[in-house]
């Protein structure tokens, strides 16, 4: 079992991560570092499959960092309702498993692109 | 302060509820609960947003590049799905930029004074240092951030 308090680090770390990540992320869908005309033309298939490729493993960070802050928060808010052992045991559980749907579903998004 | 606006600071205890009731609390003269509670709210909406975006992403995978762009298309103009969008971008705004300031408060301890002895009208030292500043400073960011990138989606 995780101790709360390494949670709480990690929650702030990833936090950290996120910032960079997040804005870079935004930052691609920025028309003219494309060298394209609109934000819709920067998700072509060609722009994105060269991204998916060559930054893939930016994207699974920025993937696995965003889903565990995300999931760890909401998580703390719902722990906040009660502090009953089954609650508890049922929020940890249910984290748990949208943690990894979540985290399976990006991966098999960067592993099986096609080339367009 | 007074003994009844002491009882009013008393009614913003609302726990848990804040984050749902956020028109419950009394903020007057404490911005850091407005951030507080707008923090909880934008990240509800980034966590439905991130979990639909993970999968809508998903159908590059599945569906290949021709599903890909009737998705992409969804986006294009003024419509409900690029509305929902456009307030995931300000809830993203906003959480990034008050995220920024909770680092520096909350894990570096930077910016909230030195702690002091409590003593009336016991207002909260912590907003006493540059913190009130870096929570307006904050607000206006996150509407500033949230403009450009409205800005970038539909007019470019």
């Amino acid at each position: 079992m995780v101790r709360p308090g390494y949670l709480s680090l990690i929650q702030y770390v990833s936090a950290i991560i996120l910032i960079f990540l997040v804005l870079w992320h935004l930052i691609l869908r920025f028309p003219p570092l494309q060298g394209v005309e609109s934000f819709i033309d920067t998700m072509k298939p060609e722009i994105l499959y060269e991204e998916i490729t060559v930054y893939g493993v930016l994207l699974v960070l920025l993937l696995v960092a965003v889903v565990f802050h995300g999931v760890n928060g909401i998580r703390s808010m719902l722990l906040e309702w009660s502090s009953n052992k089954y609650w508890t045991l049922i929020v940890n559980l249910l984290a748990i498993i949208v943690f990894l749907v979540l985290i399976v579903v990006g991966i098999h998004t960067v592993l099986y692109v096609t080339p367009p | 302060m007074t003994i009844k606006s002491r009882f009013k600071v008393l009614d913003n205890r609302l726990g848990v509820k804040a984050s749902f009731l956020p028109i419950g609390v009394t903020i007057a003269g404490n911005p850091e609960r407005l951030a507080f509670i707008l923090h909880r709210i934008t990240g509800i909406i980034l966590v439905g947003f991130i979990a639909a975006h993970i999968i809508s992403t998903n159908t590059l995978a599945r569906g290949g590049w021709e599903a890909w762009i009737e998705e992409v298309r969804n986006l294009e103009g003024l419509n409900p799905i690029s509305l929902l969008f456009i307030i995931a971008m300000g809830a993203l705004s906003f959480h990034s930029i008050n995220g920024i300031r909770l680092i520096m408060v909350e894990f570096l301890s930077l910016w909230i004074g030195r702690p002091e002895k409590p003593k009336p009208p016991y207002d909260p030292p912590s907003l006493k240092s540059f913190q009130r500043k870096a929570i307006y400073a904050t607000f206006i960011l996150a509407l500033i951030a949230w403009v450009a990138i409205i800005y970038v989606m539909l007019t470019w």
